[in-house]
């Protein structure tokens, strides 16, 4: 099992700083919330503000489990606000580019907050991912080590040979998820990036249930991109709750789109994700 | 009456090696170049050095505030692969940082095949030929600002200046309506195309933001940035509905949300912003009179 705040550290200065890929956050590779989330990691080691207004990854490469390095500049710096870029690579390959503002914890302006989170059960009362499982009579199958990290709270789930003869729905997934074995920081940008790795992941389960049943496991989309914004404080919410939807695919390039709350209603991030189809199967569980 | 035109106003010289240079046109002014303007002249940029025919996305930073004058574009391959180029493209004056963005662009729709789906739901709003104009509603709103004049504007609600200033903060900070280019509608070019809904998925959100507040609102929120995605092509559809709204503003930010669908109720392009909020009045009363 990993370590968030461990596994995204970045060690460095003056713009080069070095961190090394977990293999406890594969999902077909590293996964791309979690290279994105060593990203932030980055840029906020390198502004001169410390509150991630929001940040934007284009993923290039796959990467191994490994040290990468981080180039990262500013593209503008003001009083109140640092536009920062980071360019993420292995070996001289490149990894991922990413772009992110900070402002200042001393903006202030006016309020509002019309956002209502939807009305779903605490997490608490949601039976685990391996509860369910359990519940009927099932062992869960085996998956990423990714997974291991996350206490995962389906609010939609269906018995294994039910999904089998499943028509195809709409396409949302929502859950709450905690991480482990810590569930939450005290760094602010830890707490954004521990937010932010979720719109990475959260087109391909989101997708699937508008995916025939004839069609699973026969190809597979890799992300292009994934841009995130951040709104209230995480202010150390364990649990989030996730709601996300993957309403078009046209042509071969699917469009997903969240929204991350904590505990007590407050909405965190929302965000957007695009993926592209390839029509090969993805790699099972340490294959990548 | 001077209007701009879309195609014409983002057209790019190309001086090689992935340097362009464009001239900002006035008829684009809303504070400044209007950042959804701004993002129009990155994708003719992204469009001409990839040669792909597809947007996909875009992700723009808004970095200084432009006069109407020539500006330079670089931009760089960062990975080219058989079916995606990804590109960086920054914009700058005399020198000094305007935007700077990443983009995605693909092949034909033949080159990435996939399993497709659409379950978006355009809203239900009445149709543009139902509605009355933004230059009938408010004529001298319109006039104020030579951005309006490249539209017909037909929101979908509408406040008369008295009502709008007795409003109560409460209602959904949302703004909708249909939007026509002007003198010219459509363009077969996919990266101006492109560019006409980034227009309008940059221009909304403020309108939105200012519906959660009463009176006129003392500050103003110039955008941070601006993401797209583009899901298909709309260079048949001369009305465009914008949808837009920006349900949060807390500690000096206020992020949202846009869409814009075609004519047909097909999701053309989706988009969320992030405006930082500077303690100084509009120079003036946007044309937020919709009531969503």
């Amino acid at each position: 099992m990993g370590d968030f705040e461990r596994d995204t550290a970045v060690e460095g200065g003056d713009g080069h700083y070095t961190a090394t890929l977990s293999p406890d956050w594969e999902i077909w590779g590293p996964a791309g919330g979690y290279v994105l989330a060593v990203a932030l990691r980055a840029a906020g080691a390198h502004s001169r503000f410390e509150r991630p207004a929001n940040v934007s990854c284009h993923f290039l490469g796959g990467a191994r489990f490994g040290p990468v390095e981080l180039a990262v500049t500013t593209q503008r710096g003001g009083k109140r606000a640092e536009s920062v870029r980071v360019e993420m690579t292995q070996d001289g390959r490149p990894v991922c580019t990413a772009m992110a503002w900070f402002v200042s914890a001393g903006v202030d302006g006016w309020e509002h907050d019309w956002t209502e989170r939807p009305d779903v059960p605490p997490p608490l009362e949601v039976p685990t991912a391996f509860e369910r499982f359990a519940a009927v009579g099932q062992e869960p199958p085996v998956t990423y080590p990714f997974w291991d990290n996350v206490e995962y709270r389906p609010l939609q789930w269906m018995p294994p040979e039910e999904w089998e003869r499943r028509q195809v729905g709409f396409p949302r997934w929502h859950c709450w998820l905690r991480y482990q074995p810590t569930p939450a920081y005290d760094d602010p940008v830890v707490e954004a990036a521990r937010v932010a790795l979720f719109f990475d992941i959260m087109g391909w389960p989101a997708l699937q249930p508008a995916v025939p049943a004839a069609e699973f496991g026969t190809w597979m989309a890799p992300n292009t991109d994934t841009t995130v914004w951040f709104h209230h404080p995480v202010d150390r919410s364990e649990f989030l709750y996730l709601d996300a939807v993957t309403p078009v695919a046209v042509n071969g390039v699917i469009g997903s789109s969240g929204s991350i709350w904590s505990e007590d209603g407050r909405l965190l991030a929302t965000g957007s994700e695009h993926l592209l189809h390839r029509a090969v199967a993805a790699p099972a569980p340490g294959e990548a | 009456m001077t209007v701009g035109d879309l195609a014409a106003d983002t057209a790019l010289e190309a001086l090689g090696e992935g340097h362009f240079r464009a001239t900002l046109s006035r008829d684009w002014e809303i504070w400044g170049p209007n950042g959804g303007y701004l993002a129009a002249v990155l994708l003719r940029a992204v469009g001409a050095h990839t040669g792909l025919p597809r947007p996909a996305s875009l992700q723009c930073h808004y970095l200084g505030v432009a006069r109407f004058e020539p500006v330079d574009l670089h931009v760089t391959t960062v990975r080219a692969g058989r079916r995606a180029h990804s590109v960086r493209v920054a914009m700058t004056q005399d020198g000094d940082p305007v935007c700077e963005a990443l983009a995605w662009a693909v092949g034909e729709p033949g080159d990435i095949e996939g399993f497709g789906h659409d379950t978006a739901h355009a809203p239900d709003v009445p149709r543009p030929e139902d509605l009355a104009s933004f230059s009938e509603l408010a004529p001298d709103d319109h006039e104020r600002f030579r951005f309006w004049r490249n539209f017909d504007y037909r929101p979908t609600a509408w406040m008369s200046q008295e009502e709008w200033e007795a409003r109560e903060p409460g209602e959904d900070a949302v703004a909708r309506g249909w939007m026509r280019f002007e003198p010219t509608p459509v363009f077969d070019d996919p990266w101006v195309d492109a560019g006409r809904v980034a227009v309008l998925l940059d221009t909304f959100l403020w309108p939105a933001a200012v519906r959660a507040y009463t009176g006129m609102v003392p500050f103003m929120g110039p955008s941070m940035d601006l993401a797209v995605q583009f899901h298909r092509s709309a260079t048949a559809a001369e009305w465009l509905l914008f949808d837009a709204c920006a349900p949060v503003g807390t500690d000096g930010m206020i992020g949202g949300m846009s869409r814009v669908w075609d004519g047909d109720g097909r999701l053309v392009g989706s988009a969320v912003q992030q405006m930082l909020v500077r303690g100084v009045p509009p120079p003036h009363r946007p044309p937020e009179g919709e009531a969503g």
